[in-house]
């Protein structure tokens, strides 16, 4: 308090004498200096409203004054101040009003002195806010619009949304500055023209005829920025005319527009070429011997015989049909593959036209399966889908080589997006049909992963109808007791994936149920179960020990499953000479237990894998693919059953809290590199996912025991890229603590090397470097540190993570409480609560805490447990803790958890609460316990 | 003298001996300096002695430039520096001037070990030669002397190689040398600037009537019939040049293998200049495609993950693999020695290049279904293998000249190295379509091209100052209101129509010193030393 006063006093006095008397340059610094200091006032959330509004007092004092040189700042200053909440922003705004209109000039000043307002109500999404006694009319616009200053007219264009002008005099004045010297003012005007969106208001023609021809004239300008402006204006200007001429029976103007685009696609630039290819894919209506020329560089006769077309607007263009030969082979040749990318997206657009151009084009994306980009892959197949979707996609059989190969592409993605483009595919013969299953086969055998079938005719979109089929065909062969190599493969693809297949069909059988089913159709194969399970060496008859018990249930069941795949009448079914009593034997169930373990474990390993092919997707920006990828991983985890396993349940856990991780950190990159221009700030929103990051990634880390070294390494180097983010960030105020944090980590990842002989990763070894530089500069200035260059390092290293991972976890509970039965307490002494806690997997080592909070009062309470007691894994006992705060209420609720020491993490928590040393990572989700008092 | 005046020494109506000499503004350039593979005579060489001053080429000629290290636009440097005794500036990137003594002394030990030919220059004479070379970067501005300068453009066709663009006064034009208009596995397409106001573009024209398909489709067929071969167990020989075409399927393979899972087939390189290559390769990387460039932080994509160095011992090795050998055409060296080991056997597979030199083993099997090739007079091998032809080609097809033509718009163009009737069906279709003059001169042709001048004019702050800055002209209200608007709109708001108009308005003078110049009009008087008049009438 006694600060914030001292420096308000010595800013008050220095202001308020500088900015009376003549300005000379030392009294321009002796200002600013003041001026810096109120800007520490205005952002310390701590200073009190009283000084707060003593500055707003003196700003407003200074901007009466003439000293001009200085006004910026100040304003800068009030801009601030009216973000930062608790003031009243009508003073503000009065004041900014009333300076902007005595200014009556265009300068920046002007401009400034309104942005303060349009920024504040923006930010503060306070529309309703800004009363009507501003008035931002047409005679200001006009006035700022003609302003000497660049950076005031690029500025007026941006928001001229505010100001209250007609849409016709918008398109006139944006008309005016796209022919502006300057080539920001330009491109500026050309968003201007494409965010109009009251467009059809504009009911004259001529005006936007003359917009068009501008644009037009634009996509020859010297900078690339206005180029590609200029391609938009273009696209969608020209498809409101063609629209308009269409009604009055123009048809041309959609080809014309289509050609204009297309002369854009050679364009130098990579920026304008990536635009342009979007704006072909939202042309309309475009004539269908165009479109086929745009996947041929030769031109057709049919083409070079077509007349030029002219569009009727005061210019004349010259658009000879050629321009569009070759178009996307262009595109898909280009060198960039975000243009690349950009022209398969809009290819797909287009094929839902024509039919015969869809089948024309897909021979062109078909050989983009083989780029050199995963990216451009992955958009390919997703462009295939799309057509299949829009029943557009026609694959032929010359096609069927190149398709199947990305079936076992290295690149899970890319496998699983061909899975799902199969699925919508039609074969038209037998050839593709059978080609189809081979190539799904060889992708089950090369990688063993779900979906066994996915038979393009059937359609199927779930794994349960993919089950029933496997069923399905497995029952026809054994029927024609056909012991071909096809069951074969499939029931050994069938058999791995039980646990999965039973969960899609569970509630119609058991997992038992089909596990009897399987087996006994494996009988025919005339080769033991065993040998598909890799244990030979058991060798057991079919019919001893057999528990009958199950034999009823599956007659029951399977009969249905039989009825479907037959599709026909009972009378079938019971011809066949399926015998229940033929069940499997008891050592052959207990193969199926440890196995079915095995899948869960495989089945989570792939989850893994596939969370971690995903980071060069997110470095590249791609977060569509990345969502969906990781949607699809927690699916995939809600299937895996692991209710007799506890090892594959840790693995499990670790898995949800990883897929959880990759998913923030796919959130906090797009705020470090987003893809769009224009984000607001929304560091507040980016801190709490950091903050929620970190939090996961701890739990990862020191919620699990029995990691292997490999996996420690990767966890914590996934700390550290968090780190990295952090310290990246302009806000240095907690770089201390993260610095710390970064070192502690460090030296725990050299350690593990060391102990592990595993070299230090270039990442690791970035880092080091960068902590010792940062070290022996202790004068506070920073090593400028690229943290870009370290973070193209890293990478996420796909490692399969161990079946020894345990889960520690902890479950608290208060017997008898809820919120109808509270406990009873005198308020101000202390209450008594039973715990009852049980806790897996903690090792001796490990430091609990009980933690209990009431609003802010925290209160610890140290677990102790007996070492050997219990069995290793669980340890259950009841605590009996008081509750020394209690407020001064009739009732109030308690939260309680247990955390576990981050031992290696080198921050220490503050002192002198008796509260743990490092930071906590809780076990269990908060416990909320009831008090009432006791009357 | 007026205008450009340009003397086709080679490359004229033929492919070979690139080099032209272009003289405008008082300057002499020599573009290339080729020698033609095809001659063993005087022929091989351009005729110097068709340079006007052949005397002493030092005072004759500006400077040289070479587009890149293909020997048919350098094969004839070092004769021309240390025999004819040129003695003046040459410029080439610095990938050239890196690999060209490779290429150059490769080729003298061609010549001279192995056919034993009389010498036309030395292993000194190389390496002298190129310590003449000026290296220079893409997009760097030269100053050669006070009035010339050059500058290099990307052009993809080989690692290195640039189109140059020089610049007399207000006379400009493009020499493209060969280009790549479509990216490839390793080298980015031809890129240059669009506002360069060219007189004329002199330009490659290979493949002058020629339109190629889809690249990816060439790409399909080579990975189809290499997969099938390997995966039935055969072998499969690619014989290549050392630099190029090597690293672009080197590349192409090295992604299927990792994609596809191959790694059990093994492909090789043989040893020699290739691995040399590659090392150079990685160094240049800044000259690759953007793809290469961008994954450069993580991995160099020429330190391939599948390839290994081959051991003439694994010749007959069993089991599968890929082996890229040189020469290109089998003409001799290893891949002979290979191709006689592995063409017997149907499950093998020989690929070729596109073109093959008429008399090597290459072209015998492109151009007939030989089932016997006679090596020498000892041996002949019975070819049972299956033979592909690639179509890759680092050459631009016609309608890449044709979209390079339009992109730069010259006054004229001139088209070198090509087929003269195809050459003829361009350059119609250049001066029809594009509007374009166009010539295609023979060997030892000189074309005159009229050159533009510009007359200079300076122009007064003011006037500069009213020109950039909008004037309230430029929004200048109207009074009447429209009836066309929306009626909501009017009711809501009066609406002033607004017109635009864009006006910059000054007065050309011209005073005693004859330069001209723009001024605003309330200069005038006082410019012209004349005090304002007024008549006010009451
Ligand atoms: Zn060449």
């Amino acid at each position: 308090m006694e600060i914030e006063r001292l420096v308000w006093e010595k800013c008050d006095s220095e202001l308020s004498f500088y900015t009376n008397i003549n300005s000379s340059d030392q009294n321009n610094l002796r200002c600013l200096k003041a001026l810096a200091s109120i800007r520490t006032l205005i952002v310390n959330s701590s200073t009190s409203d009283e000084t707060i509004s003593l500055v707003l007092e003196t700003l407003v004092r200074i901007l009466q004054h003439d000293q001009d040189y200085i006004h910026h700042h100040v304003l800068k200053l009030l801009s601030d101040l009216a973000l930062c909440g608790d003031i009243s922003r009508t003073t503000i705004f009065d004041t900014v009003y009333a300076y902007a209109l005595r200014r009556k000039d265009a300068s920046s000043l002007t401009a400034e002195a309104l942005e303060v307002i349009f920024t504040t109500v923006e930010q503060c999404h306070g529309f309703a806010e800004l009363s009507t006694s501003y008035e931002f009319n047409e005679n200001l616009f006009l006035l700022l619009c003609s302003s000497n200053v660049v950076s005031v007219r690029s500025w007026i264009i941006l928001n001229a949304k505010w100001f209250n002008v007609g849409t016709c005099c918008l398109v006139t004045v944006f008309l005016g500055f796209m022919s502006d010297t300057y080539p920001y003012v330009r491109k500026a005007a050309l968003d201007g023209l494409v965010n109009l969106k009251e467009l059809v208001n504009v009911k004259k023609r001529e005006l936007i005829e003359s917009c068009y021809d501008r644009a037009v004239e634009l996509l020859l300008d010297t900078n690339e920025c206005v180029r590609s402006a200029a391609v938009r204006v273009v696209s969608e200007w020209g498809r409101v005319l063609a629209t308009l001429y269409n009604e009055v029976g123009d048809k041309g103007w959609f080809d014309g527009v289509f050609i204009q685009v297309c002369a854009m696609v050679r364009d130098t630039s990579v920026e304008v070429r990536t635009e342009a290819f979007s704006s072909l894919g939202q042309m309309k209506l475009v004539s269908e011997d165009l479109l086929l020329q745009t996947l041929s560089k030769k031109i057709t006769i049919q083409i070079k015989k077509r007349k030029k077309i002219d569009l009727c607007t005061s210019k004349k263009f010259d658009l000879p049909a050629s321009n569009v030969a070759g178009v996307f082979v262009h595109g898909l040749e280009d060198e960039f593959s975000e243009v690349r990318k950009s022209s398969c997206i809009s290819l797909g657009k287009l094929t839902i036209l024509y039919v015969h151009f869809a089948e024309e084009a897909l021979n062109l994306l078909m050989d983009m399966l083989n780029d050199d980009t995963t990216e451009v892959r992955l958009q390919c197949l997703q462009t295939m889908y799309h057509m299949g979707t829009s029943d557009c996609l026609k694959v032929q059989q010359l096609h069927m080589h190149m398709f199947l190969s990305t079936l076992v592409d290295s690149n899970t993605l890319i496998r699983c997006a061909t899975r799902k483009v199969l699925r919508l595919m039609k074969p038209t013969n037998l050839d593709m049909f059978n080609s189809a299953i081979n190539g799904l086969l060889t992708n089950l055998e090369s990688y063993a992963e779900i979906e066994p079938s996915c038979e393009g005719e059937l359609r199927i979109d779930k794994a349960r109808v993919a089950a029933i089929l496997v069923l399905a065909i497995a029952a026809s062969l054994t029927h024609e007791q056909h012991t071909s190599s096809i069951l074969r493969r499939i029931l050994t693809s069938a058999i791995p994936f039980l646990g999965r297949i039973s969960y899609s069909l569970r509630d119609v059988m058991s997992q038992d149920t089909l596990f009897a089913y399987l087996s006994y159709c494996s009988r025919f194969l005339h080769s033991p179960i065993a040998e598909i399970f890799g244990q030979e060496e058991h060798c057991f008859s079919m019919l001893e020990d057999a528990p009958n018990h199950y034999s009823t249930e599956i007659t029951k069941h399977v009969t249905p499953l039989r009825q479907i795949s037959y599709g026909t009448s009972e009378n079938h079914w019971q011809d066949n000479s399926w015998d229940p009593s033929h069940t499997f034997s008891l050592q052959e169930y207990q193969q199926k237990l440890t196995f079915a373990q095995k899948e869960a474990t495989h089945a989570i390993g792939l989850v893994l894998k596939i969370v971690a092919e995903t980071w060069p997707l997110i470095k590249s920006g791609c977060m569509d693919e990345v969502h969906k990828a990781l949607r699809s991983c927690k699916e995939e985890l809600a299937t895996v059953s692991v209710e007799y396993h506890e090892s594959a349940a840790g693995l499990l856990a670790f898995a949800y809290h990883y897929v959880r991780s990759i998913k923030l950190l796919g959130k906090v990159w797009m705020h470090f590199y987003p893809q769009r221009k224009f984000i607001g700030s929304r560091t507040g929103l980016l801190d709490l996912l950091v903050e929620k990051l970190d939090m996961n990634l701890r739990r990862m880390r020191y919620g699990f025991c029995g990691f292997k070294l490999e996996e420690e390494l990767h966890i914590l180097e996934f700390i550290l890229l968090i780190y990295v983010l952090r310290l990246s960030n302009s806000d240095t105020c907690c770089r201390p603590t993260i610095l710390k944090r970064l070192r502690a980590t460090l030296s725990c990842v050299e350690h593990l090397c060391k102990k592990g002989s595993i070299k230090l990763s270039n990442f690791a070894r970035e880092l080091n470097s960068f902590c010792q530089e940062e070290s022996s500069n202790d004068d506070g200035s920073y090593y400028a540190f690229s943290s870009k260059r370290s973070i193209k390092l890293f990478s996420l290293k796909q490692i399969v993570f161990g079946e020894k991972l345990k889960h520690i976890k902890a479950e608290l509970s208060v017997p008898d409480n809820d919120s109808e039965n509270p406990l009873p307490f005198i308020a101000g002494f202390p209450a008594a609560i039973s715990f009852e806690i049980a806790l897996h997997n903690v090792c001796s080592e490990d430091r609990l805490w009980l933690k209990m909070m009431v609003e802010e009062h925290t209160q610890y309470v140290f677990l102790s447990f007996d070492k050997h007691k219990d069995s290793d894994c669980l340890k259950k006992f009841a605590l009996s803790v008081p509750f020394y705060t209690t407020p001064k209420a009739a009732s109030f609720s308690l939260r309680a958890c247990i955390g576990k020491e981050c031992l290696f993490d080198d921050v220490q928590m503050a002192k002198g609460l008796g509260g743990p040393k490092h930071e906590l990572t809780y076990l269990c989700n908060d416990k909320e316990v009831y008090f009432v008092i006791q009357s | 003298m007026v205008g450009i005046e340009c003397l086709v020494l080679g490359a004229g109506q033929e492919v070979g001996k690139s080099c032209v000499i272009v003289s405008f503004g008082g300057k002499r350039i020599m573009f290339d300096c080729g020698m033609h593979m095809g001659y063993l005579d005087q022929r091989r060489y351009p005729d110097f002695s068709r340079i006007p001053d052949s005397s002493d080429f030092t005072k004759s000629l500006t400077c040289i430039i070479i587009t890149h290290f293909h020997l048919d636009h350098i094969g004839a440097l070092p004769y021309f520096t240390e025999v004819c005794g040129y003695d003046g500036p040459i410029y080439m990137t610095y990938p050239t001037k890196a690999l060209a003594p490779l290429m150059l002394e490769d080729y003298r030990k061609v010549m001279v070990d192995r056919r034993g030919e009389e010498e036309q220059f030395t292993s000194e004479h190389i390496a002298t030669c190129l310590k003449k070379v000026t290296a220079v970067d893409l997009k760097q501005s030269i100053k050669v002397d006070d009035d010339l300068e050059i500058r290099a453009y990307y052009a993809g066709h080989v690692i290195g190689a640039a189109m140059f663009y020089a610049k007399v006064k207000d006379s400009a034009l493009v020499y493209t040398g060969d280009y790549n208009m479509t990216p490839d596995r390793h080298l980015g397409a031809a890129s240059i600037d669009k506002f360069l106001h060219l007189d004329l573009v002199i330009t490659e024209s290979t493949y002058a009537t020629t339109v190629r398909d889809s690249k990816y489709a060439r790409e399909r067929e080579f990975l189809k019939v290499v997969h099938e071969c390997v995966g039935k167990g055969g072998k499969v020989l690619i014989p290549t040049f050392a630099l190029g075409r090597a690293q672009e399927l080197c590349i192409l393979l090295d992604d299927y293998w990792e994609r596809m899972n191959l790694k059990d087939i093994p492909i090789y390189f043989s040893a020699g200049l290739t691995l040399q290559a590659n090392m150079y390769y990685k160094m240049l990387i800044g000259w690759t495609s953007q793809k290469i460039k961008d994954s450069y932080a993580t991995r160099n994509a020429f330190d391939f993950k599948h390839v290994r160095s081959f051991e003439r011992s694994m010749l007959n090795a069993p089991g599968p693999c890929v082996l890229f050998a040189t020469p290109g055409m089998i003409s001799g060296g290893f891949s002979l020695e290979v191709f006689k080991q592995w063409a017997p056997s149907e499950m093998n597979l020989v690929t070729l290049p596109g073109y093959c030199v008429a008399g090597t083993i290459g072209h015998k099997l492109i151009s007939g279904k030989a089932t016997k090739i006679k090596i020498d007079r000892e041996t002949e091998v019975d070819v049972r293998c299956k033979i592909h032809q690639l179509s890759f080609s680092p050459h631009t097809d016609s309608k890449g000249i044709m979209d390079l033509v339009k992109f730069l718009s010259p006054k004229h163009v001139i088209l070198v190295h090509g087929e003269k009737p195809k050459m003829a069906t361009l350059k119609g279709k250049i001066s029809s379509e594009l509007g374009i003059k166009c010539y295609d001169p023979a060997n030892n042709d000189v074309v005159h091209i009229p050159s533009s001048q510009y007359v200079k004019v300076d122009a007064s702050e003011a006037f500069v100052h009213k020109c950039i800055n909008p004037n309230p002209k430029h929004f200048e209200s109207k009074a009447d209101n429209d009836s066309d608007m929306d009626p909501k709109d009017t009711a809501s708001l009066p609406m002033k129509e607004i017109e635009y108009k864009r006006v910059a308005e000054g007065i050309l003078v011209m005073d005693k010193t004859k330069r001209p110049k723009a001024v605003h009009q309330n200069e005038l008087l006082a410019m012209l030393g004349v005090e304002e008049h007024r008549i006010e009438f009451a």
